[in-house]
């Protein structure tokens, strides 16, 4: 569209700038998140329905071309973050949505006997150390950025 | 030792949560695998099999509480990826005025792909249960 005067043409500059400003604040967010996405679906394409992944896969990577492409065009460092902090916060929101569940949600359907209540904790005691011992082992992992 | 009909459910829907935070964990090292030197890779392949044995936890968890075998939805994990992809890439109402640029236009086309990405997931086929993500891939 040829823009019919100075006010047009300068909402338009106007326009085109804050796209701009999206792009350098919302690519490498996008591109993390594609690229996890294109993990997941790696590691659930290994034990459930592999072609339907497949796609998802093959869409992701597409995606993730096509936002590396743009952010050449225009100069914007992707960035990446170290996986390390990307894995621990995984943890913490396990963690937390256990912790939520044991001492929040199950309550606010009625007390738990002393007995339930300790069944429950002793049911879920061995993931809590498993987490426990994925977080310490996260701390270890090398500088690998994502 | 009871639970009643209502504690059941927010185990059955809450447990799965925390198996979504295990299998992103796995995709995330799964990813830092295949991207790190070949002298990182023990301490990364041995936090995959404490994030494996966790997941596994969960489903033992699950059942040792008599709710079965744990079920839930793959799709949930890969779709809050597919939001995030979304708002990064802005709301396309909000920016009508700039959609005859050349930047909207690129702007337009990665919210395409997306589009057609969120597409593919929704369709994902339900996981069979039990589910058990073993990390392998």
């Amino acid at each position: 569209m040829i823009p019919q005067s100075s006010r047009e043409r300068m909402a338009m500059e106007a326009a085109e700038d804050d796209a701009r400003g999206l792009l350098g604040v919302g690519l490498p967010l996008a591109a993390r998140a594609v690229r996890l996405t294109a993990a997941i679906a790696a590691v659930q394409a290994s034990t459930e329905d592999p072609e339907t992944f497949d796609r998802v896969q093959r869409l992701a990577a597409d995606l993730i071309a096509r936002i590396e492409a743009v952010a050449a065009r225009h100069h914007i460092n992707l960035g990446t973050r170290h996986v390390q902090g990307l894995v621990r916060a995984q943890v913490q929101r396990a963690l937390d949505a256990l912790d939520a569940l044991l001492d929040e949600r199950l309550r606010g359907h009625g007390a738990l006997d002393a007995e339930t209540d300790a069944w429950v904790r002793q049911a879920v005691a061995p993931l809590r150390e498993s987490l426990r011992r994925l977080d310490d082992l996260a701390r270890l992992l090398p500088e690998v950025r994502l | 030792m009871s639970l009643n009909e209502h504690q059941k459910r927010a185990l059955r829907t809450g447990l799965p949560i925390v198996a979504d935070a295990l299998v992103t964990a796995q995709a995330i090292l799964a990813a830092a695998q295949d991207l790190a030197v070949p002298e990182d890779a023990k301490p990364i392949e041995a936090a995959r099999e404490a994030a494996r044995e966790s997941f596994r936890l969960v489903s033992s968890a699950h059942e040792a509480l008599g709710l079965g075998a744990l079920r839930r939805d793959q799709r949930i994990v890969l779709l809050e990826q597919v939001q995030r992809v979304r708002v990064a890439l802005g709301d396309e109402d909000e920016d009508r005025d700039a959609s005859h640029g050349d930047v909207a236009r690129q702007i337009a086309e990665l919210r395409l792909l997306a589009a057609q990405l969120e597409h593919a997931v929704v369709n994902v086929r339900p996981a069979r249960p039990p589910t058990a993500v073993d990390g392998r891939g």
